[in-house]
């Protein structure tokens, strides 16, 4: 089955954990714009288009020629990358130590 | 499992959470009911609002956004008048072949494009990470439209309170909107001096304090569609027809 829109969420003794507020307290734009740069080409329009430059997302479907469902998925699977690699790199620096997180499987 | 899925992927596009149709009410149901459902559409859109709040200093020239979504709006408003030219073409020669009377051409219950696309941009701005400028004073929100409308923009007082602004496009037309909140409901009022208002002219005109007024309703919001002083406002909401004309 697709995985899309399923992916598990973390949690700390049971509790949501504000994973993106503490990586990016602590992570300066450079690497932000860095993680960015390397996502690949048709998840990093999107997430730039949407999330960075805040056009509806009709305007972003249009300009990238893709449906609705398309647009969200890309999306979606863009911030997952983004979200990846930030907290890998907050985990190389120490922000984040290593099982510091765990998941919920469905 | 499944259900989460599809609830998660039908309000994933859906920045404010707002109903506008039987698929998307079920959606927002479960996910009411679902806690991880309900904490993942929160954390998607704060990682977003992060996101934005980190490139705010470098934003992309508007010249170039603009061309962008011109030309690409020019090419898709192309290709669909020829198809539709086509399918207009092809039902009309049916029709005639069929020797099928009509009393008349139904269309004009019909909405202009613009307007769904209007009743879009309220569903999606209202959030206050949407909003590009923040106050409700006007002389602080129309110094942050200069050089960003080509137009001097006149703010008109309503009778609703004042919440902010954000740039939009309608077509290749940069618009200025505004938001503001009556009786907890938001209320949006687009203004922009190059609207072909012609379109939106409707038997249903009526008159407001010496205005000319035209009410639409769309996907279950009301718009009312006026000119005063050669700019074009549209103001949008939930609200019914008879609650926005108090507000002009």
């Amino acid at each position: 089955m697709e995985s899309d829109f399923l992916e598990a969420i973390f949690y700390k003794n049971g509790q949501y954990i504000d994973l993106e507020e503490e990586v990016f307290s602590k992570i300066m734009d450079e690497e932000v714009k860095e993680a960015i740069d390397n996502l690949p080409l048709e998840f990093r329009m999107p997430v730039i288009l949407v999330d960075i430059e805040g056009l509806s997302y009709r305007d972003v479907k249009d300009v990238l020629q893709i449906s609705p469902g398309t647009l969200a998925s890309r999306l979606y699977r863009g911030r997952r990358l983004l979200r990846d690699s930030l907290c890998e790199y907050a985990r190389e620096k120490g922000f984040l130590r290593r099982g510091f997180l765990r998941s919920k499987k469905w | 499992m499944v259900k989460c899925r599809d609830s998660r992927k039908k309000l994933y596009l859906s920045k404010s959470a707002e109903v506008v149709s039987e698929n998307l009410a079920e959606a927002s149901r479960h996910v009411q009911e679902c806690r991880e459902c309900g904490e993942f559409i929160r954390g998607e859109r704060h990682f977003s609002s992060l996101l934005k709040g980190a490139f705010r200093k470098d934003e992309i020239p508007q010249e170039l956004k603009e061309r962008v979504l011109g030309e690409t709006k020019e090419e898709k408003i192309t290709r669909k008048r020829i198809f539709q030219g086509t399918v207009i073409a092809a039902s009309i020669l049916i029709l005639l072949t069929l020797s099928v009377t009509l009393g008349r051409f139904i269309f004009n219950g019909q909405n202009p494009a613009i307007v769904s696309d209007i009743v879009d941009d309220h569903i999606q701005f209202f959030q206050p990470s949407d909003m590009q400028v923040q106050s409700s004073i006007p002389e602080e929100i129309r110094p942050w439209f200069t050089g960003k409308v080509d137009f001097p923009l006149h703010i008109p007082h309503l009778a609703a309170k004042l919440k902010g602004g954000r740039l939009c496009f309608l077509g290749k037309k940069r618009v200025a909107l505004l938001f503001y909140e009556h009786q907890g409901s938001p209320v949006s009022l687009f203004v922009t001096r190059d609207l072909d208002i012609q379109r939106l002219k409707t038997e249903k005109k009526v008159m407001l304090k010496g205005k000319g007024v035209y009410p639409f309703e769309e996907r279950g919001y009301h718009l009312l569609v006026w000119e005063e002083e050669g700019l074009n406002y549209i103001l949008v909401s939930e609200l019914s027809i008879n609650e926005l004309q108090v507000l002009i």
